[in-house]
């Protein structure tokens, strides 16, 4: 059975907020998680596959979007998020274009959820122990496992993905939102 | 596909284009008609042994010539070896660089290439401080040691055998295939992959040779220094 992608809706007013959760449930079957601020989303970030964010919320948190802005929707009702590399959905588009935008993002989403699903989640902490550029001992001590159970891993996470460098290791994780 | 002298070279290429940068290596241009190996090798001054040996190892991934072994005499090995290193900084890395750049100006924003073009920067600089390495330090101390003299200091044999740098080349080719995202110029892009193959495979054949050929010489040469207690760099 296929899962739901869930979307979280970030800074827009209430009404907003509500019409976008319709849209996305109505038209692309997925489910929104509204959060008024940026702070009340953080703890719950890791279960979000994909993003609509006031314009406002993005540029004070760059750090966070920017690795993972195929699936980050901007909503503004100027032009000043254009020249990020954001889709942007503008306040005054109708609903087929929004519908649309917000098609994009989830297909963004899709992909990237369909290649990290390929790991297992002590396989993405591995990955994200080598991309923060931890030796082997290092990630062993760090996850409270074995050497070899690292390297296994390691291994594993190198034949799904095709990439075994670890500075390649390392850009996968950034592409992905992954650190 | 194994070459012999008998063989006809145009034929090779037409199965294999990835060995027309070899056979410039050895000073071959194309247009070679319907010459045979061994009449090419004849008419440019070429040891056919070698040319054969070294053809075959880049050919076949599991066409290991140990019987062969003197057909690959280290000097030749790294004159060989001098002349990919120039290959790589002078044609190969150019191309690959100039095509990344047409692709990013004729691709729409929002893509991931950027980022594969950063990758493509680091392993650069990594390919070119190793050839650095070769030509500066590691091919001297070599061709030193065939005299029978000891060198400023000994080549250190991981340096020679490249591994780092050769899987960040098909790593690069990997993101390409499996981890590229959004819009980009299709037609361009094919040509990056293409020399980024191209190159790859390059790499990881000649690397065959240094692992399997030039770095067993190197030993055999250094253990013969061994009780002169000459430490590598």
């Amino acid at each position: 059975m296929e899962t739901l992608l869930r979307f979280a809706v970030i800074g827009v007013n209430a009404l907003e907020g509500v019409a976008l959760r319709r849209i996305l449930s109505d038209d692309l079957g997925a489910h929104a998680d509204i959060y008024c601020r940026f702070t009340d989303f953080e703890p719950h970030a890791e279960r979000a596959d994909a993003f609509v964010v006031s314009s406002d919320v993005i540029l004070l948190n760059l750090d966070f979007f920017m690795p993972r802005k195929q699936r980050v929707v901007a909503v503004t009702s100027s032009e000043g998020v254009g020249k990020l590399p954001f889709l942007v959905l503008n306040k005054e588009a109708d609903e087929k274009e929004i519908v649309g935008i917000l098609r994009k993002a989830a297909e963004s989403a899709h992909e990237d959820t369909t290649v990290q699903g390929e790991l297992s989640s002590r396989e993405l902490d591995v990955l994200r122990e080598v991309a923060r550029g931890k030796t082997n001992k290092e990630i062993a001590d760090t996850l409270c496992i074995s050497i070899n159970t690292v390297i296994t891993h390691r291994r594993n996470v190198s034949l799904k993905l095709g990439i075994r460098s670890a500075s390649g290791l390392s850009l996968y994780a950034l592409m992905n939102g992954i650190i | 596909m194994i070459l012999t002298d008998n063989s006809s070279l145009a034929e090779a290429i037409f199965s294999n284009p990835s060995l027309i940068p070899v056979i410039n290596r050895f000073g071959v241009c194309l247009g070679v008609g319907d010459a045979s190996v061994s009449e090419v090798c004849r008419s440019h001054g070429i040891d056919l042994a070698f040319f054969l040996a070294v053809a075959n190892t880049f050919l076949n991934d599991n066409y290991f010539p140990t019987a062969l072994s003197g057909a690959f005499p280290t000097e030749k090995v790294v004159e060989y070896l001098s002349l990919t290193d120039r290959y790589y900084a002078e044609v190969q890395l150019p191309n690959v660089e100039r095509h990344f750049g047409m692709l990013l100006q004729c691709s729409p924003e929002g893509n991931n290439l950027p980022m594969l073009r950063g990758f493509f920067h680091e392993m650069k600089r990594e390919l070119l401080s190793c050839i650095d390495y070769d030509c500066n330090d590691a091919f001297p101390a070599i061709f030193s040691l065939l005299k029978g003299e000891r060198g400023e200091f000994l080549p250190d044999t991981e340096r020679l055998e490249r591994r780092g740098v050769v899987e960040k080349v098909d790593d690069l080719a990997a993101f390409f295939v499996r981890h590229l995202r959004g819009s980009y110029d299709r037609n361009l892009c094919v040509a990056v992959v293409s020399a980024v193959f191209l190159l790859a495979k390059d790499m990881r054949q000649n690397n065959r040779i240094r692992e399997r050929i030039l770095v067993p010489s190197v030993r055999d040469l250094i253990s013969g220094l061994h009780d002169e207690g000459v430490e590598a760099r």
